[in-house]
């Protein structure tokens, strides 16, 4: 073999081994993402009143809080309430963020909880003129 | 020799050049947007409502189409479903068909209910198209 064949055979030896690398290796990426928890949580709100509801979740992460609907019979209504996520505390819920806010298909709050039990609470600070019917949708892991 | 070195060379970044080759990455999002239509009959003093299913968060849109007869008003409404199969609205409007008046409400992901309901005006079955356009 002449000198010239070996540094060619040399050469595209290392050509393939320059682009074998990195560019074909495959990699098997497993994620398991278990389902949300969707909770529809209606009832009757009275003027001045606060109604809530506990639940439990069994792993970490973000919880989403939508004050979808008020309705005095059947009608739609604006009033502001006071949406708020927290933790039971004796025979009330302990909130620990809270907004004031009006119905919307877009949660009003968004925080990130441990595993364990909390509660979504909603309160009527201004007075309602009669009693309401309300509907709230909260997602959790 | 030289020139056989310059030509394996290039030879060499030749054959890399396909694995070194970048695109910049564009963000895109995917405007797939679901239109349905529900047609149905509003008793006197009733409503009828369909549910359906966002894939993504976006905009919501709610058209009365037609009524038989035209320029009847009726309560248009968009909300959630309680857990009786009700719909709970968030919002709504009186519309005749034929009006520019439509829903147009941001939503998250996941699933709504839209309503046709009577305004205590009718005195007999009205049949009605409406239309629904979500992400």
């Amino acid at each position: 073999m002449s000198a010239i064949r070996k540094i060619a055979v040399a050469m595209a030896a290392a050509t393939m081994c320059a682009c074998g690398d990195k560019a074909e290796t495959p990699t098997s990426a497993t994620t398991t993402t278990a389902a949300p928890t969707t909770i529809l949580f209606s009832g009757t709100l009275q003027p001045l009143g606060t109604r809530f509801y506990s639940y439990t979740m069994t792993s970490a992460g973000t919880v989403s809080a939508m004050l979808a609907s008020l309705e005095r019979g059947s009608t739609p209504m604006n009033n502001a309430l006071e949406l708020g996520l927290g933790i039971p505390a004796g025979t009330g819920c302990a909130t620990s963020v809270a907004s004031n806010t009006s119905t919307s298909l877009i949660p009003q709050l968004r925080q990130d909880f441990g595993a364990g039990t909390f509660c979504v609470r909603i309160s009527d600070k201004d007075g309602l003129p009669v009693p309401m019917i309300f509907t709230i949708r909260l997602v959790h892991p | 020799m030289r020139a056989a070195a310059i030509f394996f060379i290039a030879l060499a970044s030749a054959a890399c050049a396909r694995t070194t080759m970048f695109t910049s990455p564009t963000a895109t999002v995917d405007p797939e947007t679901f239109q349905r239509e529900l047609s149905g009959s509003i008793l006197p003093g009733g409503s009828v409502s369909r549910v359906f299913e966002t894939a993504a968060p976006g905009t919501v849109t709610v058209l009365l189409k037609s009524t038989t007869p035209a320029g009847i008003a009726v309560g248009l409404g968009v909300g959630i479903s309680r857990s009786n199969g009700s719909c709970a609205l968030s919002s709504a409007i009186e519309a005749a068909a034929g009006d520019a008046a439509q829903i147009s409400i941001q939503a998250d992901k996941g699933a709504y209910c839209a309503k046709v309901y009577d305004l205590g005006t009718l005195q007999a079955p009205l049949p009605f198209t409406i239309s629904i356009s979500h992400p």
